[in-house]
């Protein structure tokens, strides 16, 4: 995925703006690339390995990462957030672009018109 | 092997032949012979066939003489040299060749007006006999072995109801075939209500690309025809719309093709896909199992067909040809998920030994009798009996893994 | 030549994408699923150039075309074949539920580690079902659409009241003359107590057994326990009886998972191959029950169940490889559910979810419930999948009511959070009595459940063995049959 796909902009991670103490783990999205259901969505499908606190900061969403377990590094967490992050944009991407398709097939199953008409049949 | 054509010593006509299409009869079955001839007239439509100088009883419109000798020159058969000369024959006379020796009651022939050639159109004794309904086609496949014509061949379907209308009592399975049959859509509808009420249970198979059946109208007439036992034979050769056209060389024909297998399913029509296993087939046929299975699930029976080197399939040989020995494993694996699928699956046309043993259960002897011929080596083979042997019509485009199985 | 091979390619952006989702299976792989499950393993890469309109290679868009993954912008073939698959993985639906659970009483000479329900009471009219209240459960099973009935005895050990198997059954099928349904009996019995009478009836009745077997004589014994120790010898007798005498088929064991299994895979599945019986359904332990209660699930974790899991299945590959036919039932309901169009209508893995459409409980006091976990959620005090009792409701009261459409509407798999876009959806399910029993709502937060990590852990294991294993592959397509 390049960065025109609307992945994470990886290289500006803020460090603690706002944060209570050094330890705090964050990592910041462009808000031009990134939307907020994308990363809601990762937060929700992170939630055994971590919670997140999403806050708005400048042209920034800003993640801050609360780990479950202690054996985790901040990195393995930043990847991990990432990863789920580019693949969450990219499901809401495939979602979007096959809706119309998808209605089109639920709304075929489920009305009776087969592909010859009902009283030939 | 059997041929079916043989000249004929037409010197015991007075005329042209009153008829193109006959049934044959011998004298000893007359009385049960004279019926079941559709409209057709029983005068015009008879044949007596007469062997070893047998006297000719009265009242056919046309004998047939099997009497020859081998190395004996057609035209020299003396009169009188057998049994009756012509001048004592009840009615007109034609004298068949040997290759026509095998000629039996209940075949049906076709005789020209000038009765120097004898085609024989049904084969009674024969497991397969196919009737050509056209030579115009829609598809251009590159294996066909049936070239399409362009031109008008009406005549062949004149021909085809005569020939139902002649069928002899217990005639079981009839192939119509093309070309494509569904061009003529009134005729062919026409042949079937016609093969209903004059020969109302026989097994008809209908050879078609099915893209006419991607027209409701059309499908529902065929239905409505309501013969019992008949199935569309009806080919598939690729799971995606990209290689069969290719394949079939027709833009938009898997599209009207696999419409018209669903609306034929859809009025509970029975349907067999057909699939000729070549080069460009074999590496799909996994796939082409799992499309099948996913999305035409209630076939009656996937016929994996090997390749007939004969019509097209000759010119584009190095395109299409691929060796049997060679796609041994994408067949099996085609037929083990149309098999646990419980789909009845069928091979034809693939000699035994070029046949992965586990397949042999599904391998079908297929080839039409006149169509078939065993090799030299086969001689020594112990499943020669079970096997169809090869195409007399592929000349010499044959597996090079062929050998016999001890 | 009319039409060029390079014709039928596809052109840069000559696709579109219809309906799909995709699970990343391992750091090479990726497979793609459709509306009804049909399936296609990509690199990552491939994932990136098949939506971006960039893929080159011309026979992987052949296999996405094929699996109704992509089209060509205009067909509309795709669009209608996906709808037939579709609406016939739907055709269970209008024919709903064709199992009926009767506990004919609540009694058991075991006292299972696992069992939440059964009780030691002698006092027989206490826990035992009446003709009464069978009659009436009898009325509303019969009241179901579905054109299959079948009439399952539970317990407690149900031939405590074999009596009233024997009413019941005679019951049903004069009942039957009227509404000419496919009818079936099933017990489900510890087989302790068979003996000549019962076999005779089952023989007579043609009633199939259903028996419990967790794999060698210490396992079983130590989980299931009984007067004299002899769990495992009576049932493995008993299981032989009724081979001998109603035939190989007629009877089929269940095992419940302990954390006391877990290693000893291939010793259990020898225990069912040595009785002759050719299917197996390794089972994860069930969340409910006194033991486990208050504990969020079971105890011990979800990796742990998938590698005796892992275990159990590859012990299963390699007995058929060497010729002795052996099936893991749940891999043959998911195989299903990979490989065709059909729905087998498992209660944990449908969505709508099972509880009523697939299954009603009459418990022994008249009770209704929506599934037997529903049930033991009642004798844990929490009635919240009650659904009437046969006393007073109607038929329709009972599939109309809220403690079965809620659930039902609340976890439909093509809504609830993650499901709605997880690859699986196709062969999962909603199970919403795990899911209030574990995480106290229907729909359950998937990230956390364990139902969830264990499916998806099975799910990405058969899909992983397909791919890598021909053999497997065709063994799945047998087993989904």
């Amino acid at each position: 995925m390049s960065p025109a796909d609307g992945a994470p902009r990886t290289g500006a991670e803020a460090t603690g703006a706002g944060a209570i103490g050094a330890a705090e783990i964050t990592l910041a999205f462009d808000q031009a690339t990134v939307n907020l259901d994308a990363l809601q969505r990762s937060a929700y499908a992170v939630a055994a390995e971590m919670t997140v606190d999403i806050r708005v900061s400048g042209a920034d969403y800003v993640c801050t990462f609360f780990p479950r377990k202690q054996d985790t590094t901040d990195d393995e967490l930043k990847h991990r957030f990432r990863a789920e992050v580019n693949d969450q944009i990219l499901r809401v991407r495939i979602a979007k672009e096959t809706e119309p398709l998808r209605n089109l097939v639920f709304a075929l199953a489920f009305s009776q018109t087969g592909l010859v008409e009902a009283e030939g049949a | 092997m059997l041929k079916l054509m043989g000249r004929a010593d037409a010197s015991g006509l007075a005329g042209p032949v009153a008829n193109d299409v006959w049934r044959v009869c011998r004298p000893e079955d007359a009385d049960s012979d004279r019926s079941g001839v559709g409209d057709e007239d029983p005068a015009k439509s008879i044949a007596c066939l007469l062997r070893d100088g047998q006297a000719a009883p009265p009242g056919y419109g046309l004998y047939l003489m099997a009497e020859y000798e081998p190395g004996m020159r057609l035209g020299t058969l003396g009169a009188g040299s057998r049994g009756p000369g012509v001048s004592e024959m009840p009615g007109p006379v034609l004298r068949l060749g040997p290759e026509l020796a095998h000629l039996d009651a209940g075949d049906i022939i076709h005789v020209p007006d000038d009765g120097r050639l004898v085609t024989v159109l049904w084969k009674n004794s024969a497991r397969h006999n196919a009737l050509l309904l056209t030579e115009q086609c829609d598809n251009y496949c590159l294996m066909c072995s049936q070239p399409p014509k362009d031109r008008d061949d009406s005549w062949l379907f004149d021909r085809a109801r005569k020939v139902i209308s002649l069928l002899p009592v217990g005639a079981r399975a009839l192939s119509l075939t093309g070309g494509e049959p569904t061009l003529h859509a009134d005729a062919l509808i026409g042949l079937l209500e016609h093969c209903k009420r004059v020969a109302a249970g026989l097994s008809v198979h209908l050879l078609s690309n099915g893209r006419r059946f991607a027209d409701p109208v059309f499908t529902r007439r065929y239905a409505a025809v309501g013969l019992s036992d008949i199935m569309a034979g009806i080919p598939v050769y690729a799971p995606e719309p990209g290689l069969h056209d290719f394949i079939v060389q027709a833009a938009g024909a898997f599209d009207e093709t696999v419409h018209g297998i669903l609306n034929l399913a859809s009025l509970g029509q029975a349907v067999e896909i057909r699939v000729v296993v070549q080069r460009h087939t074999a590496p799909v046929l996994a796939g082409l199992a799992t499309f099948i299975v996913r999305n035409l699930p209630f076939v009656a029976q996937v016929a994996l067909m090997g390749l007939e080197m004969t019509g097209l399939a000759r010119p584009n040989s190095p395109l299409v040809w691929a060796d049997p020995a060679d796609y041994q494993r994408e067949l099996a694996g085609a037929v083990d998920i149309l098999a646990a699928a419980g789909i009845a699956t069928r091979i034809y046309n693939h000699q035994l030994c070029v046949l992965d043993r586990r397949l042999w259960p599904y391998a079908v002897r297929s080839i039409s009798d006149w169509k078939n011929d065993y090799l030299d080596i086969c001689g020594s083979c112990s499943v020669r009996d079970a096997c169809g042997g090869v195409f007399t019509t592929s000349g010499s485009r044959l597996s090079e893994q062929l050998r016999p199985v001890p | 030549m009319k039409l060029e091979r390079v014709a039928t390619a596809l052109p840069r952006h000559g696709w579109q994408l219809l309906p799909l989702r995709f699970h990343r299976i391992d750091a090479d792989s990726v497979v793609l699923t459709n509306l009804v499950g049909e399936h296609v393993f990509v690199t990552p890469d491939e994932l990136s150039a098949v939506v971006n309109g960039t893929c080159a290679d011309q026979e992987l868009l052949a296999r996405l075309r094929a699996a109704h993954l992509i089209q060509v912008p205009g067909e509309t073939l795709p669009a209608e074949l996906l709808a037939i698959k579709l609406r016939t993985r739907m055709r269970r639906l209008p024919d709903s539920t064709g199992l009926h659970m009767f506990v004919v009483t609540l009694r058991c000479e075991h006292t299972c580690r696992y069992c939440q329900v059964s009780r030691q009471s002698a006092a027989k009219n206490e826990f035992d079902m009446t003709e009464e209240t069978a009659r009436r459960a009898l009325e509303l099973a019969f009241r179901s659409p579905s054109p299959h009935l079948k009439v399952e005895f539970q317990g407690g050990e149900p031939l405590l009241n074999f009596p009233l198997i024997r009413w019941i059954t005679a019951e049903a099928k004069r009942m039957n003359k009227e509404h000419g349904k496919d009818l079936a009996f099933v017990i489900a019995t510890n087989l302790a107590l068979l003996d000549e009478e019962i076999l005779d009836f089952c023989a007579e009745e043609e009633i199939h057994i259903s028996t419990s077997l967790d794999g060698p004589q210490d396992l079983h014994n130590g989980n299931r326990r009984r007067p004299g120790r002899d769990s495992w010898q009576q049932a493995v007798a008993g299981i032989r009886r009724v081979q001998e005498r109603l035939g190989k088929d007629r009877v089929s064991a269940l095992m419940t998972t302990t954390e006391a299994s877990l290693g000893r895979a291939a010793e259990i599945i020898n225990t069912y191959a040595e009785l002759g019986l050719h299917g197996i359904f390794l089972r994860p332990v069930s969340p409910y029950g006194f033991a486990l209660r208050g504990r969020g699930g079971a105890n011990y974790d979800v990796d742990r169940w998938l590698q005796f899991y892992e275990a159990g299945l590859d012990q299963i590959v390699e007995m058929n490889r060497q010729g002795v036919p052996m099936v893991e039932m749940y891999a043959s309901i998911i195989a299903k559910k990979m490989l065709t169009n059909a729905d087998p209508g498992y209660v944990d893995l449908t969505s709508p979810a099972g509880i009523g459409i697939g299954a009603l409980v009459y418990n022994y006091d008249g009770d209704i419930y929506a599934s037997d976990e529903g049930r033991m959620l009642a004798e844990m005090g929490d009635r919240t999948f009650r659904l009437g009792t046969v006393h007073d409701s109607s038929y329709a009261d009972i599939m109309l009511s809220d403690g079965l459409l809620y659930p039902l509407t609340e976890s439909i798999t093509l809504s609830a959070p993650m499901c709605a876009t997880c690859a699986f959806e196709p062969y999962c399910g909603a199970d919403p009595v795990f899911h209030y029993a574990t995480m106290g709502d229907f729909t359950g937060h998937k990230a956390l459940s364990a139902f969830c990590r264990r499916n998806m852990g099975v799910f990405t294991l058969l899909l992983r063995k397909m791919r890598d294993d021909p053999y497997f592959r065709d063994l799945l397509w047998r087993w989904a049959q």
